[in-house]
């Protein structure tokens, strides 16, 4: 198949899934929607036949006022685009989330004081993937080695210990040991900002400012590490220990290859791409664990944007924001993908060729 | 002094209900240019004996006692550093099932290759490609193969790759364990007649391990008959084949087809393997066999030469 | 399978299982929320589920206070919630007029004061216009009386009234009034009145400092309230009336800032965590063994096909999809878990499916085949036997992600709003800053109670895994 077809084939799948989902979004949003947004059209009439001018004229001529809230309807309707059947509303909907043509906010503003809804999002994007991509660069070297070492001391304390923590933070709502992490270390403590990126106000001073993002951060990202950390190292030690038990790895010791070169050399970067499958659904279903923590920690990123538009029933903040995740996830999966193919030969250099 | 001198040797997998006895005092010799074919039903403990003469038992296997001397050097005991740097690969090499999982999917054939080499012998990255090279044209393949990712590779290239391994380093003892068992028919001949050649060629000195008589018959001078754990019957292949003596050894024969014999029906063995982690008293094989007379499920029997060369362990050729 | 072949393996099971000893931890937490889920109204109140957003039904208890428990591990001991009932009643007729007076004694030993003082009482009132008025003093135990309030009680229906005596205007100017006849005057004027605690004027030695919450200094002794209930028509009844003191601590897990009691909330959220999490798991378990072994067995172009389905659907973001669809549809309990079930069985349908070609290879399927067997017959009597081990750990593991998905879209403040969720309590914490000002006991429990739930599952899973998993090798 060779790596370069390989990619387009999960570049192509990653944007009909995306399609699909878009969709999806848009026709429940639709089905809802019309309902709420009729009501609304209704209401505006009546305020406007309220119109002292107009009722003097209605209060002569009853027809005059039918026609009038007739025409008024039709254009309103017009306007929304409630005149087209449903399908083709949904379409249309779906192509202007797909061309990040999301409207306009009702309550929120961006920094530069845009109410356009891509702006507000694009701006709270690169924080959240900030918070997650350095959650995850720390929980995959730190789950790595701690994995090898279980694999290779397999039965001993670490591996057992590596074990039950495991099983233990499977199960941990990363959001709430966030808000422990808070009462514990900012409340009690008071070592650490409780939330927020920056301080108010942010320090002078690129370096300043810097440091003053990675201290706001320290609380978020243990917290993602501290829940993580054990599942990941805990596939990676199930992964090599299937590995160790390969009959290559028999082969190599065989053929006198050190012990150290032959974790590394042959059970490792065998392990790679198994390790890379499994950790995809754990790293995927952290993102949305981590979007949820960044509302506990305040963080100005999506998952808090969703905080606020859910209280505040922002409807097109929350359409924008739906489609920008569904677009960052499958993003991230097509990158890991991407990860798969170089580390798998047989994606790599393609398919059996002579027998 | 023989080539190889297996002493009482005993493996066990110590699992928490007791010992597995998969090796249980095997003694055997191999001489230089000699070829020792081990046979029996799979969980006879012959593969444990192959990897226990490389000293590779997968754990819970160990060695628990006995001696193996490979051209004088005794190895059991000997620490884990010094056997890997001195004795595997050169002394004594394995040819695993290739077919199978003996060649790590993501490292190209000529990195797996060059390992020993270059890890045993400090030889250059080039140098042992070279050696790499010419190897591979010794079992016949193209020597570009070494550029080539194992599944970019057919069963029997794969089993040819693995042979080329086990020869890279002359090594005065190769195992061959159940090397054509996953391959079809007509590639197992191939890759047969291959290892006969090289044979005579290199005059190399090949433990043969399978569970099929036929296939070994056709490259072993010797024949050892494993039955639970032990060496039941052990001679020259000829002897053996068309002489067995041990009632085991008979049925399993029986158990094969031939061409050139008119088969009335095919024999099979009543009853099962027995458990290793308690093996039946007396001659492990008695409550299966069909001749077993008053001794048998009391006393072990001993080794009893039959003909110059031709040992059986059967209280039938007891001379009393 | 005969009924004796069945008994055999399930005790052959249990005999396994006992010796795995994560899985009899894990079986017993579980045990543990079965049993709060299923007797959840003889525990907690009966109604408090229905109630949980019904603010005045927890009117009665005090706001934002920690568990009773925790005055054993403090130095300083902390009112509890008490209700006093009237220790003497006297009535008395004037004319038109009828005096109810009630006498409540309150042995106050503590080095912390109430949260609130509360009146309760039952008035049957025949003319709305002429509602009862109440007076209340107290006389403390140094000897000092204080009118505290003299104010009107409700004057329509009959039932119980509750009067927040402690929240009444009149009832702070009185002890400020009190107050700043023992005050150091300098500091009385500069003191900013919204931050002047009423109750701890009323439980504080009379001397300077009273006024400050670092002058107080508690006086502990007997405090005698006597409140009067005039009414102004005789055919009015006055009854059960209950002064109560609204403690610092309440109850096993104390209350959040609506004074709701947290443990009623925690007792009640189990059922639907429970629900959730075992349904959705069993549901997700089955689409995804049917699909994958249907794939499996018709091979070929109709597997390729359903295997692309199911990749698709495996490759849709969940959250952000549940989320639009709880915010438009507000789904109630049963929707949600068909909802969270609909986008999660393509993982089990993967190993299913992987499982049942290795089946169909089996000598045994193909014997069967050969004989003329019917598709159904092999699946069911063939392949989902073998499968049917790994179904029971699937089933298991999977109930943790449940959980937490529920607990996810609760704490996002979407899903079921009809009845309490752990997520929803901790949802509220959120709202309310609880971990920023440190009120762990509202935080903790819910959260801890999400992950003993998922992880009593976790080990179940494990442990089952291990024990069936090496007869799966045995295919």
């Amino acid at each position: 198949m060779g790596y370069g077809r390989y990619i387009v084939v999960r570049v192509l799948n990653a944007l009909l899934v995306l399609v699909i989902a878009v969709f999806l979004v848009s026709l429940i949003f639709s089905s809802v929607a019309d309902r709420e947004l009729r009501a609304q059209i209704e209401e505006q009439i009546a305020a406007q036949m309220k119109n002292p001018e107009l009722l003097k004229i209605f209060s002569v001529n009853k027809t005059a006022r039918d026609i009038w809230y007739q025409t008024q309807k039709e254009i309103l309707y017009k306007r929304y685009g409630l005149d087209k059947p449903l399908l083709q509303r949904v379409m249309s909907r779906a192509i202007d989330q797909l061309k990040l043509d999301m409207g306009k906010s009702h309550t929120l503003r961006s920094a530069t004081g845009s109410s356009d809804v891509s702006r507000i999002i694009l701006e709270a994007l690169p924080r959240t993937i900030l918070l997650f991509t350095t959650a995850t660069i720390i929980v995959t070297i730190i789950g790595l080695i701690l994995g090898l070492k279980a694999a290779q001391r397999a039965g001993s304390m670490l591996d057992k210990s590596l074990s039950i923590f495991a099983l233990i933070t499977y199960s941990f709502p990363m959001w709430w040991v966030g808000m422990l992490a808070i009462i514990v270390f900012s409340y009690y403590l008071d070592l650490l900002p409780s939330g927020g990126m920056t301080s108010i106000p942010p320090p002078e001073g690129t370096l300043e400012r810097v440091a003053d993002i990675i201290y706001h951060m320290i609380l978020p990202v243990s917290t993602a590490v501290l829940v993580s950390f054990g599942g990941w190292a805990y596939t990676a030690r199930s992964v090599v220990l299937s590995q160790f038990q390969e009959d290559y790895v028999m082969a190599a010791r065989a053929k006198g290859v050190p012990e150290r070169k032959v974790l590394y050399k042959h059970v490792l970067r065998a392990a790679a791409p198994p390790i890379v499958t499994m950790m995809v659904f754990g790293l995927l279903g952290s993102l949305g664990g981590a979007m949820i923590s960044e509302i506990v920690f305040n963080w100005p990123g999506m998952g808090r944007l969703y905080w606020i538009a859910l209280q505040e029933h922002d409807v097109p903040v929350l359409l924008g924001n739906t489609t920008f995740s569904i677009i960052l996830y499958l993003a991230s999966l097509v990158i890991m993908d991407l990860i798969y193919g170089l580390l798998d030969p047989r994606v790599k250099v393609g398919a059996q060729v002579a027998v | 002094m023989p080539l190889l001198e297996v002493r009482n040797l005993k493996a066990y997998y110590l699992t928490s209900r007791g010992p597995v006895k998969a090796v249980d005092n095997v003694s055997f010799d191999l001489e230089r240019g000699e070829s020792l074919g081990l046979a029996g039903e799979s969980g006879c403990g012959k593969s444990t004996l192959g990897f226990a003469l490389i000293n590779l038992l997968p754990p819970p296997g160990k060695i628990v006692d006995g001696s193996i001397k490979i051209d004088g050097i005794e190895v059991v005991g000997k620490p884990d550093e010094e056997l890997r740097r001195e004795v595997r690969w050169k002394k004594i090499s394995m040819i695993f099932q290739g077919a199978m999982n003996a060649l790590n999917p993501v490292l190209t054939i000529g990195d797996q290759l060059s390992e020993p080499l270059i890890y045993h012998q400090g030889v250059s990255k080039e140098e042992a490609t070279e050696r790499v090279k010419e190897h591979l044209e010794l079992v016949g393949l193209d020597p570009d193969i070494y550029k080539r990712y194992p599944h970019e590779l057919s069963g029997g290239m794969k089993q040819r790759a693995v042979i080329a391994m086990a020869l890279l380093e002359h090594p005065d003892v190769i195992i061959a364990d159940e090397p054509t068992t996953a391959l079809d028919v007509i590639v197992q001949a191939q890759i047969l007649n291959l290892l006969k050649s090289l044979k005579k060629k290199l005059n190399l000195s090949i433990i043969f391990i399978s569970h099929d008589l036929a296939v070994i018959s056709e490259i072993a001078d010797r024949l050892a008959i494993m039955y639970a754990g032990e060496i039941v019957e052990i001679g020259p292949s000829e002897n053996l084949y068309l002489n067995p003596r041990h009632p085991y050894t008979q049925k399993l024969l029986g158990a094969i087809p031939r061409l050139k014999k008119k088969v009335e029906r095919l024999e099979f063995i009543p009853g099962a393997p027995p458990n290793l982690i308690h093996p039946p008293s007396g001659c492990r094989f008695h409550p299966r066999c069909p001749y077993r007379f008053e001794p048998c499920d009391k006393e072990e029997p001993p080794f009893i030469e039959v003909e110059p060369g031709h040992y059986v362990r059967c209280h039938l050729f007891a001379k009393r | 399978m005969r009924w004796e072949d069945f008994k055999a393996s399930l005790s052959d099971f249990w005999f396994e299982f006992r010796r795995e000893k994560s899985g009899i931890v894990g079986m017993v937490i579980l045990i543990f929320f079965i049993v709060l889920a299923v007797f959840a109204p003889y525990i907690a109140p009966a109604d408090a589920s229905a109630h949980w957003r019904d603010v005045p039904y927890w009117q009665n208890l005090p706001r934002a206070v920690p568990p009773a428990w925790t005055n054993v591990f403090s130095t300083k001991k902390k009112p509890p919630h008490l209700i006093l009932q009237p220790a003497s009643t006297d009535v008395r007729q004037m004319g038109q007029i009828t005096e109810n007076t009630f006498v409540f004694e309150y042995d106050f030993t503590y080095d912390d004061y109430p949260t609130d003082l509360m009146l309760l009482i039952s008035a049957n009132v025949t003319d709305p216009a002429k509602p009862p008025t109440l007076v209340l003093t107290v006389t403390r135990p140094d000897g000092t009386t204080v009118d505290l309030v003299s104010t009107k009680l409700a004057g329509s229906g009959v039932g119980e009234q509750r009067l927040l005596i402690s929240s009444l205007k009149d009832f702070k100017a009185r002890l400020v009034g009190f107050a700043r006849e023992y005050e150091n005057p300098e500091v009385a004027s500069t003191l900013e009145y919204q931050l002047i605690d009423p109750m701890r004027i009323l439980f504080s030695e009379a001397k300077e400092g009273i006024m400050t919450a670092k002058g107080a200094v508690p006086l502990k002794g007997k405090y005698v309230f006597t409140a009067k209930v005039y009414t102004f028509n005789p055919a009015d009844e006055i009854s059960e009336p209950k002064l109560v003191m609204a403690g610092k601590v309440y109850g096993l897990l104390g209350t959040d800032t609506l004074r709701r009691d947290l443990f009623s909330g925690l007792v009640w959220g189990t059922r639907v965590s429970l629900a959730v999490g075992i349904v959705s798991s069993v549901l997700t378990t089955l689409i995804g063994v049917v699909y994958g072994v249907a794939s499996a067995y018709f091979g070929g172009w109709t597997d390729e096909a359903m295997q692309r389905v199911a990749e698709i659907v495996a490759s849709i973001p969940v959250l952000p999809l549940l989320i639009i669809i709880f915010e438009f549809y507000k789904p109630t309990i049963w929707p949600v878990i068909i909802l969270m079930t609909l986008f999660s069985w393509p993982g089990t349908n993967k190993v299913v499916r992987s499982m049942g070609f290795q089946l169909k290879e089996m000598q045994y399927v193909e014997a069967a085949r050969a004989l003329g067997a019917g598709g159904r017959w092999i699946i069911l009597r063939h392949m989902m036997p073998q499968i049917l081990p790994y179904v029971f750990a699937s089933i298991a593991l999977g109930v943790p992600g449940y959980v937490l998905l529920e607990a996810g879209l609760s704490f996002l403040g979407l899903g079921d709003v009809s009845r309490v969720t752990w997520g929803q309590i901790l949802h509220d914490a959120q709202g309310s800053a609880a971990a920023l000002n440190g009120m762990w006991w509202w935080v903790v429990p819910p959260g801890l109670a999400i992950a003993m739930l998922g992880l009593s599952f976790a080990l179940l899973g494990s442990a089952l895994n291990k024990i069936l998993s090496p007869k799966m090798r045995t295919l």
